[in-house]
């Protein structure tokens, strides 16, 4: 799998949060080789099992989110400009930006946040623009835009991936299609290995929104135990506090909330044996990924949080690794490979991980 | 317009580093000027011979610096330092993308995300000198490999068409003046010598203009230039000055001048015989090479004509196709037509 190729394949298809069909077509057919079985559910979420053939086999779930920030047109104005709600998102980022809004009919309207000069301004506005100060201009007459713009039409930022230093690519959605690029990257790996677990891969819908995508696959399949794999803050010039990691430094496991113990020392001790560069990341409470959603499903799953860093996250101009979104796949793969039949059963207490470096192989 | 527009656009040259727009226009005007000439400024004069000989000369003037920085030293973080023009906006460049000037290596200006900072750290724009450019360097060195000090760092939009009959893309605005002389210079009959000035520098206290205007002295002078428009969605905080759509745009007053009301009145009738609307723009706190042009020298009458501008000093200027064929056509009425109540 050309790595580079599908990072910018998957941030450059839109597919926001209740929107997704888009990006889970992109994903169903980039997983279609490695897996037995790919569905796309009614909620958008796709799933796809590889089995490992062997009886009564256990299952470890693999999730990343599918979905990405996306905002929402809420009333076209007399003039033709399209006011919009942007519920997490960063104003500072949405002034000037360049987006996209699609019509009910699926047209791709491109737009761009209206600014003020400087040199209109009566008093020069030096605070944030808040959002609803701004509006899209579409470029068209008034009554085009009202025949063609829906209230309820989703909008997203514009601008599609570029390359820029040291490996790195800029561009938005990288939460969470970078994270599903190390699923598709591990899963190209596991296809040709031999597996004493079966093994789910989630695209999961909705995580954006706080909603249950990946709990509605984690109680249809029930798996054994999942790791998630979602985005860290990066440091950056502006920012370089301990709770930040290095761009570049690798995987980052989470101990804490939403990660249980043993499975984060076993992705550690996995990390340490293969020589994969990675960071312990403190969640004390709320992981705000995927992993609150599934840890609740069934009658409760053991859960992971396996992530790596991006700088400027939720804006238009995100930067990955394209060397720690492999890593991080590379230690994923290892960690599906070294789980024993019989790794992580009953009380998650009970061991810490007793991993001997073998696993199956 | 749109070739000229485009061609001019998509040449990178902030303020000091005009070269390759000059380099650009002189070598398209040569077949039509009576000489070319430029100066330690950078800025480039054209004369284009007429039907007569004015007293003094009459002068049509563009400015060709775009808005952009001047890239400093790499930062230990990677992070490329900049210096920046007169007249930018923090607000405009928070999450938009870069080029080097003349290259290819790209990077981008942003805020550090909300994650980190918390929601209420979003109230707060920083100022421009604590924003630096990102290329993806994890290092001083990585940031040093891409982008040298003292290289141009420009708007990475190039030229698009957008929505219905509008054009938008990097420096737009800055070179609409540039595309609009330099048809002139090539499709225009002029009644009398035209004295053309591209001038360098403008968003550094149009320093360009300045020593320009005593280079040539001149009696008249027209600038041409972007008119930025407040016809956005009604914001208290914003006046609208003029509007898409609304006519060939003439100057009345701004910081530094005060543009000749003889001249324009005369410029009004002149569009009015043609069929062409007008519109002045209201915004006073505007500034352009006019106020240097004008009165660096002996004392010139001056006029402006533009076209209305969205988002002047962003990445995404947009101009509609309609203004800027409009200004383009009662500049050349102002070339072409005699202009009698000159003394």
């Amino acid at each position: 799998m050309d790595v580079k190729e599908t990072l910018k394949r998957l941030t450059n298809v839109l597919g926001g949060s209740g929107d997704e069909f888009r990006a889970s077509a992109v994903f169903a057919e980039l997983i279609r080789p490695f897996a037995d079985e790919v569905e796309t559910d009614a909620y958008a979420n796709v799933t796809a099992v590889k089995r490992c053939g062997k009886e009564n086999a256990r299952l470890v779930m693999i999730d990343a989110h599918i979905d990405q920030m996306a905002m929402m047109a809420k009333e076209v104005t007399d003039d033709g400009f399209v006011k919009f709600i942007a519920q997490g998102f960063d104003p500072r980022q949405l002034y000037g930006a360049d987006v996209t809004l699609i019509t009910r009919a699926g047209k791709e309207l491109p737009g761009i946040v209206a600014t003020f000069p400087k040199e209109l301004q009566y008093e020069e506005i030096t605070d944030t623009v808040p959002v609803d100060e701004l509006s899209i201009d579409l470029g068209l007459p008034a009554e085009k835009v009202k025949a063609e713009v829906t209230v309820g039409d989703f909008i997203y930022y514009a601008n599609e991936t570029i390359e820029l230093a040291d490996g790195t690519l800029c561009g938005r959605a990288f939460d969470d299609r970078a994270a599903v690029t190390s699923v598709l990257i591990a899963a190209e790996k596991l296809s040709a290995e031999t597996l004493g677990f079966d093994v789910l891969y989630s695209a999961s819908a909705r995580e954006e929104v706080g909603g249950p995508g990946a709990a509605i696959v984690a109680n249809r399949y029930k798996p054994d135990f999942a790791v998630v794999l979602d985005l860290a803050q990066a440091k950056c010039d502006a920012y370089s506090e301990p709770d930040a990691f290095e761009l570049g430094g690798g995987a980052v496991i989470g101990r804490g909330d939403h990660s249980s113990p043993r499975l984060a020392e076993r992705l550690a001790e996995v990390a340490r044996a293969k020589e994969i560069p990675f960071n312990f990341q403190a969640i004390p409470a709320q992981s705000k990924t995927n992993a609150g959603h599934i840890q609740l499903a069934a009658t409760g799953i053991e859960t992971a949080v396996l992530s790596f860093p991006e700088r400027y996250s939720h804006s238009p101009v995100e930067i990955v690794s394209i060397a720690d979104t492999e890593k991080t796949a590379q230690l994923l793969a290892e960690f599906v490979l070294s789980l024993g039949p019989h790794d992580f059963r009953g009380d998650p207490d009970a061991e810490i991980s007793g991993y001997k470096g073998g696993g199956l192989r | 317009m749109r070739e000229y527009l485009k061609a001019l656009s998509e040449i990178d040259g902030v303020s000091g580093r005009e070269e390759r727009v000059a380099d650009f226009i002189a070598e398209r005007a040569k077949p039509y000027a009576a000489s070319i000439e430029r100066d330690v400024l950078k800025n480039l004069f054209i004369l284009k011979k007429g039907a007569r000989t004015p007293e003094r000369p009459i002068v049509f003037a563009a400015s060709m610096d775009e808005w952009g920085f001047v890239a400093d030293e790499a930062k230990d973080s990677g992070a490329i330092n900049l210096s920046y023009v007169d007249g930018m906006d923090p607000k405009a460049v928070i999450g938009k993308r870069f080029r080097v000037a003349g290259g290819e290596a790209r990077g981008i200006i942003s805020v550090v995300s909300q994650h980190l900072t918390g929601k209420s750290g979003t109230d707060k724009v920083p100022e421009l000198r604590d924003l630096t450019l990102d290329v993806g360097a994890k290092n001083k060195d990585g940031g040093k490999a891409v982008v040298k000090p003292g290289d141009g760092i420009v708007y990475d939009y190039p030229f698009t068409e957008f929505g219905e009959g509008f054009y938008r893309g990097k420096a737009v605005d800055a070179r609409l003046g540039c595309a609009i002389l330099l048809r002139l210079i090539e499709e225009a009959d002029p009644a009398y010598d035209i004295q053309f000035i591209f001038t360098a520098s403008s968003r550094i206290e149009h320093r360009g203009a300045e020593v320009a205007a005593r280079r040539i002295d001149p009696g008249i002078v027209i600038v041409a230039a972007a008119a930025a428009a407040g016809d956005v969605p009604p914001q208290k905080k914003v006046e609208r000055s003029c509007a898409v759509g609304k006519g060939v745009v003439l100057g009345l007053k701004e910081y530094g001048t005060i543009y000749s009301r003889e001249l324009r009145t005369h410029i009004e009738a002149l569009a009015a015989k043609n069929g062409i609307a007008t519109q002045t723009r209201s915004g006073m706190r505007g500034e352009s090479d006019a106020g240097q042009l004008h009165h660096y020298a002996s004392g010139a009458k001056v006029a402006g004509i533009g076209a209305p501008v969205r988002y002047v000093g962003t990445g995404n200027p947009i101009v509609h196709k309609d203004d800027v064929e409009a200004a383009y056509r009662l500049a050349k009425v102002c070339a072409e037509e005699e202009l009698r109540w000159q003394g």
